[in-house]
């Protein structure tokens, strides 16, 4: 199942490959950590019975709902008719505390250790932007929109990602420590109170995760639009492609002088222009 | 000058880009279909697990209406915000300024057979006993309403109180502290670990209701036995003649009505614990 992730291009590369290889052979590399992997899975079935769960507490009330709209105009309220009966939906609040406030400590548990696992291998810098990539993310959207041919510089996540993922913990942050709030508020006062009252934290906690599911959807999109090989990474752990991809080594992508270091490789993107056009390295926004 | 200081910037940067990039070990594409056949069979059969888990989960056998687990859970939490303080916290209070109307919502133990409420006369309010049981079982002296607004001293409090179904409202209650009241008609009892307060039993009520009261939650300090609703008296439907409010608990914990209280060491149940919700449904 993995073969199909081939990129356009299969070489010529005999089976015994030579590690020291042309740029054109085709290898695996190491991006990311069996760690790191389940960290990231584990989120999908967790928020699935949170938010899940989640509903099931927020239908409760039907009397006061949350409604979205842009000044003073209702545009739909939480949640638009059509979502309850496509999901065939069973208001039973009993269920959703219980599943909602067991099942959240794996949510924290599993936040928790991929922040320490960020923080103890200093992979943190691979994620939290620094100023040049807040400059660049605009152009790595203009990229993705075909509005420009070359992207910036970027090291294991592009600019874009880089401000994404990190909102995105930042996010889960907030969505956890306004349910503390919720949840707590008699023996966590101080924390209702941070958070400006019972009321605002329950729309915090509430708008963090649409906010998530806004991600959720942008990530299947791009993950649709970076292809195979870049979605098997995230299973495998290893990137599959041409020894001088950039997404392979993304180092091949640098600059005019950005003489290639990586392993060995010979590769060489004479002109400094990252080849965007090759099939496995478009989109990498996963 | 400017430029060249900041080619190099950029250069150093792309240089360290590099660095945390090329970490990555490199192996043969036959390697990797090795590698990557053994990574996708271990993740489809953890997922299945994972799925037939959580299936297991929610047909367990069920204890008080929900799966054996989620309520051993709901215990489990408990026993983690126990090692919280919580005899000394309290709940933010407010201005009277700030309380607000509240919606009649529970009407448990207040109705009759028609679903009709069952009016307390004034009368009938003067004489009103809380029956009070020991843990041996045996019947102690009621608690007079006329004593428990008189002998005591009054407290005025104003606090959000909480439904479970998700909506709030700050309100100001009158009343005395649980903990005063039963000093003095139950004071062998304070130390049980739970007590279980009840709607008074009548052929013509249609639900008797029930709530269970850890022992924190009937000493603190934000526990009272509340006779008026922002300043006025309570109505039928908010649990005249007396009623239990506190803001470590959901609504559902504040029973109105209170006819009688239990006190006891072992654990209880109550009205919505029995329906699947959490017996502690504490803040």
């Amino acid at each position: 199942m993995s073969t199909t992730a081939e990129p356009a291009e299969t070489d010529s590369a005999d089976t015994t490959a030579d590690l020291g290889g042309s740029g054109h052979e085709i290898v695996a590399k190491k991006k990311h950590s069996l760690a790191l992997r389940w960290m990231h899975w584990l989120n999908f079935p967790l928020l699935m019975i949170m938010m899940y769960s989640g509903m099931r507490i927020y239908w409760a009330d039907l009397q006061d709902p949350y409604v979205f709209g842009i000044a003073g105009w209702q545009i739909f309220e939480f949640w638009p008719d059509g979502v309850n009966s496509a999901l065939q939906f069973e208001r039973k609040l009993a269920a959703g505390i219980a599943f909602h406030l067991n099942f959240g400590w794996f949510f924290v548990l599993n936040g928790v250790a991929y922040v320490l696992y960020l923080a103890r291998r200093g992979e943190w810098r691979h994620i939290v932007p620094d100023v040049q990539s807040l400059r660049d993310a605009r152009k790595t959207v203009a990229h993705d929109l075909h509005l420009r041919k070359d992207k910036p510089v970027q090291g294991k996540y592009n600019p874009a990602q880089q401000i994404t993922y990190t909102l995105v913990i930042l996010i889960s942050a907030i969505l956890v420590l306004s349910g503390f709030a919720i949840y707590r508020s008699g023996q966590l006062s101080w924390l209702e109170a941070a958070f400006g009252g019972y009321d605002v934290a329950r729309f915090v906690h509430f708008s963090c995760t649409i906010l998530l599911l806004l991600f959720f959807f942008v990530h299947i999109v791009q993950v649709a639009r970076a292809g195979w090989a870049n979605f098997a990474s995230i299973i495998t752990g290893y990137r599959l492609g041409r020894r001088d991809d950039p997404e392979v080594a993304p180092a091949a992508a640098f600059g005019p002088d950005g003489t290639v270091e990586s392993a060995g490789s010979d590769s060489t993107t004479a002109d400094g222009v990252p080849d965007a056009d090759d099939a496995s390295s478009d989109g990498s926004e996963s | 000058m400017t430029g060249d200081a900041r080619n190099a910037e950029e250069a150093e940067r792309e240089r360290r880009l590099r660095e945390q990039t090329d970490d990555g070990e490199i192996i043969s594409k036959e390697e990797y279909t090795k590698r990557s056949r053994r990574a996708f069979l271990s993740f489809a059969g953890l997922g299945v697990a994972g799925y037939l888990g959580f299936r297991q989960v929610q047909n367990m056998e069920e204890d008080e209406n929900i799966p054996r687990i989620l309520r051993a859970g709901f215990d489990w939490n408990e026993s983690v915000w126990s090692t919280l303080e919580r005899d000394g916290a309290r709940a933010r209070t407010f201005s009277v300024d700030d309380r607000e109307e509240i919606r009649v919502n529970g009407r448990h133990g207040l109705e009759d057979g028609d679903g009709d409420f069952i009016e307390v006369s004034e009368s009938e309010a003067e004489t009103w006993e809380i029956e009070v049981t020991s843990r041996n079982g045996s019947t102690l002296d009621p608690i007079p309403l006329a004593a428990v607004k008189s002998d005591f001293e009054v407290h005025d409090m104003v606090w959000e109180h909480k439904c479970i179904e998700g909506w709030s409202n700050i309100v100001h209650w009158t009343g005395v502290r649980l903990s005063d009241v039963l000093e003095r008609y139950a004071a062998d009892e304070l130390s049980a670990e739970w007590s279980v307060l009840r709607t008074p039993p009548g052929n013509d009520v249609r639900r008797e209701y029930s709530s269970a009261i850890e022992n924190y939650t009937m000493r603190h300090a934000q526990t009272l036995l509340a006779w008026e609703l922002n300043g006025e008296p309570l109505t039928a439907g908010h649990g005249s003649p007396i009623r239990l409010v506190t803001p470590f608990k959901y609504g559902i914990k504040q029973i109105k009505r209170v006819g009688s209280i239990e006190f006891t060491d072992d654990r209880p149940t109550d009205y919505w614990t029995e329906r699947g919700y959490d017996l502690h449904s504490s803040f």
